[in-house]
């Protein structure tokens, strides 16, 4: 028995001894490929590393995290049917540099923890040229240290100004979308300025996107010397706003601006419109979404909302793919669908500019784009925040989100 | 205001009372918590929208079929979640229970997808109460809900398989002994749990849609119900389930509707420093 021992732990040592051989030599690999990485990424780029250049043969790989499961799963419903649909039109069309793209998915988790290991997990592969964030600006945020360490192209689907101030910062990560700077601002002028109201209610989620939002209006209408009456956060998931709706009464306002997810805002809306509250409801992108307005039924009547995008978009490219995403999908096409097909074509075009899957070549590429039309806006990706120029304000009429005024705005610092 | 919060609360309320019952008929039948409790009424407002979305049957027939189905499930979750681990240790029976729940919860998206779906209301618009405005659904839900206890009470109490489930709950040796086949009982006990809870999910879904994840926050509030009312009390779990419903209601216009979660944990934690049994639970003092 003692012998059998003795030969076993002899074995285990010898097991030991050589995976922490290969560990050094994989730690040496990566020092040096690091190494002439932080050399490449000064702004005059020297020769690429060739440890970071994806093969030259096969597709060319793009990653792309969101949430397949978990309470943020409807994102990754609408992200894997776009990203099917743009690589398909852009294999079909002959790919990019002569080779076909292949989207790599990981799955986010609908948590900020996940996001970062989603991310890791396509950094780690060299094969993937760029990677696309998840639809959150939480996530973004999150991954956002990840993306400098792994020094790899990175856009990000969120629309915060935390992640503006951070994509301004770190050359590697892009915010593809404008910013809710410019957005809040914008409903809040119309709110004040066109419908003439001039005491407003907020009701928002707590979580961060949409404090944010809150937080956004409420400085907005201060530059109009006007303070909110009452705000009521509640948190996500919620599912009664009685005692919500019932300080909103009190208050006695002409008008309420709400933050919040799809379907927090249709169960609002019904319970709104189910008491005979018809005040106007300015709402964020949610509101003015197919699902919510498909759940919230006749209750999303007369709901304005500050959005990037709606299914029945006069751009002529985002109503091509908005009629091919209701073809194929049944379903009319949302914001995350239309968001991950303009960020893919995009981190296309950035290849095809750098003429390489070169990782900082792409990069690079990515920061001379300016006046790229996509399906839902214009981008200006000279620098790295606040790229979606435009946006759109929408009210609701017989369930469809009708375009009241188109935005395009100079970027926000 | 003070009537709408009332009605709101009583009607919250009942449906975690729903969910709470369901839960004390598996805790008195095995002796374990079902952590999968929130996912039967998931599961079972999903088979009303089938009946009722996709295959265009009347609202109330649809509920009927997705209680029928929920039996089935019940069954089927005892049978694959419970008795293979009957005989193990009651932390096994749990994490059993939770992997159930995450299965159901990701079956559900993979077959219904993650899009959130409504159902028809039982009845459409809204009834004044005095100077409240009500939709008829809330009323509905108190309704439904209220035939659904009475008939769970007579079943248990009045009735012969009543009879035999409450016996192989008290005691399963003894109940076999007997000659009550005890897979029986407690598959019979499982079902009546998925079935009431299923139930609760339909007629939930119109007001507040169903998607995958929509059983874990009902879930807690239940089990918040459970330990205000009292563990195994079947009346207890009612009454805890009106509690968190009015405290939550009340709670979030007079205090805070950030932290109503946070009011119901508060109330719960009082009331286990002041009578911990329970509302209805027996004190069990071991002697020395």
């Amino acid at each position: 028995m003692k012998k059998v021992k003795r030969i076993l732990a002899t074995a285990l040592s010898i097991a030991m001894l050589l995976s922490a051989s290969a560990c050094a030599s994989v730690d040496a690999k990566s020092t040096s490929t690091s190494t002439s990485a932080a050399a490449a990424t000064e702004p005059a780029a020297s020769a690429a590393d060739t440890t970071k250049t994806a093969s030259a043969s096969g597709p060319i790989k793009i990653g792309l995290t969101t949430v397949l499961t978990g309470d943020r799963s409807l994102e990754g419903e609408y992200a894997s049917n776009a990203a099917k649909i743009v690589q398909d039109e852009v294999n079909s069309s002959g790919g990019v540099l002569g080779r076909n793209i292949e989207i790599v998915i990981e799955d986010a988790l609908g948590t900020d923890v996940g996001a970062v290991n989603a991310y890791r997990k396509l950094a780690a592969d060299k094969d993937i040229v760029a990677i696309v964030g998840s639809d959150s600006s939480n996530d973004n945020i999150a991954i956002s240290s990840s993306v400098q360490e792994a020094k790899i192209l990175t856009t990000g689907q969120g629309s915060s100004p935390k992640l503006m101030e951070i994509a301004n910062s770190n050359p590697w990560l892009f915010q593809l979308r404008a910013s809710d700077q410019t957005l809040c601002a914008a409903l809040v002028k119309y709110a004040v300025e066109e419908k003439g109201l001039k005491t407003f209610a907020i009701v928002h989620d707590t979580e961060t996107a949409s404090a944010d939002q809150a937080r956004l209006f409420t400085e907005a209408l201060a530059t109009y010397g006007i303070t909110p009456s009452v705000v009521v956060p509640f948190t996500s998931g919620t599912k009664d706003f009685s005692s919500h709706i019932a300080q909103i009464q009190n208050a006695d306002v002409d008008g309420i601006f709400a933050a919040c997810f799809h379907t927090e805002a249709a169960i609002l809306l019904q319970q709104l419109r189910a008491l005979d509250i018809e005040l106007p409801v300015f709402g964020s992108n949610a509101f003015g979404d197919p699902v919510t307005i498909g759940l919230a039924g006749d209750a999303s009547n007369n709901v304005y909302s500050v959005t990037a995008w709606v299914p029945n978009t006069t751009n002529p490219k985002g109503a091509a793919f908005s009629a091919k995403y209701t073809e194929l999908y049944g379903d009319a096409c949302a914001k995350s669908a239309a968001q991950i097909y303009d960020h893919i074509s995009l981190i296309c075009e950035a290849i095809k500019i750098a003429g390489t899957t070169d990782r900082q070549a792409v990069r690079d590429a990515m920061a001379t784009i300016d006046n790229y039309q996509g399906a839902i806006t214009t981008y200006d990706c000279t620098t790295n925040g606040d790229c979606g120029r435009g946006g759109l304000i929408v009210q609701v009429i017989d369930q469809v989100p009708t375009i009241v005024k188109e935005l395009y705005s100079e970027k926000a610092k | 205001m003070n009537l709408q919060l009332l009605i709101s609360g009583t009607t919250m309320g009942i449906v975690y009372g729903l969910i709470a019952m369901g839960m004390v008929l598996i805790f008195r039948s095995v002796g374990v918590m079902n952590f999968a409790q929130g996912e039967f009424l998931m599961v079972g407002g999903y088979f009303c929208y089938t009946f009722n979305q996709i295959l265009h049957l009347p609202i109330l027939v649809s509920l009927l079929l997705a209680s029928l189905l929920m039996g089935v499930v019940g069954v089927v979750f005892m049978r694959t979640s419970y008795w293979p681990l009957r005989k193990a240790q009651t932390k096994a029976i749990i994490v059993s229970a939770m992997g159930a729940s995450i299965a159901l919860k990701e079956g559900a998206r993979l077959t219904w997808g993650a899009i959130p779906v409504s159902v028809d209301k039982v009845i459409k618009g809204t009834a004044k109460i005095g100077t409240a405005t009500v939709q008829w659904q809330y009323l509905s839900i108190i309704g439904i809900s209220v035939v659904l206890m009475i008939f769970v009470y007579i079943l248990l109490e009045k009735s012969f398989i009543g009879h035999i489930m409450q016996a192989t709950a008290q005691d399963q040796y003894m109940a076999s002994l007997v000659g009550i086949p005890v897979i029986v009982s407690i598959g019979l006990t499982f079902a009546l749990s998925a079935i009431i809870t299923g139930i609760g999910g339909g007629l939930l879904a119109p007001l507040f849609f169903l998607s995958n994840t929509m059983g874990a926050a009902s879930g807690a509030k239940a089990f918040a119900a459970i330990v205000i009312g009292g563990f195994g009390s079947v009346p207890g779990a009612i009454v805890g389930g009106l509690i968190v419903g009015l405290v939550e209601s009340f709670g979030g216009a007079y205090i805070s509707t950030t932290y109503q979660l946070v009011l119901i944990y508060i109330v719960l934690v009082i009331v286990l420093m002041f009578r911990p049994q329970g509302i209805f639970g027996e004190r069990i003092q071991e002697k020395a």
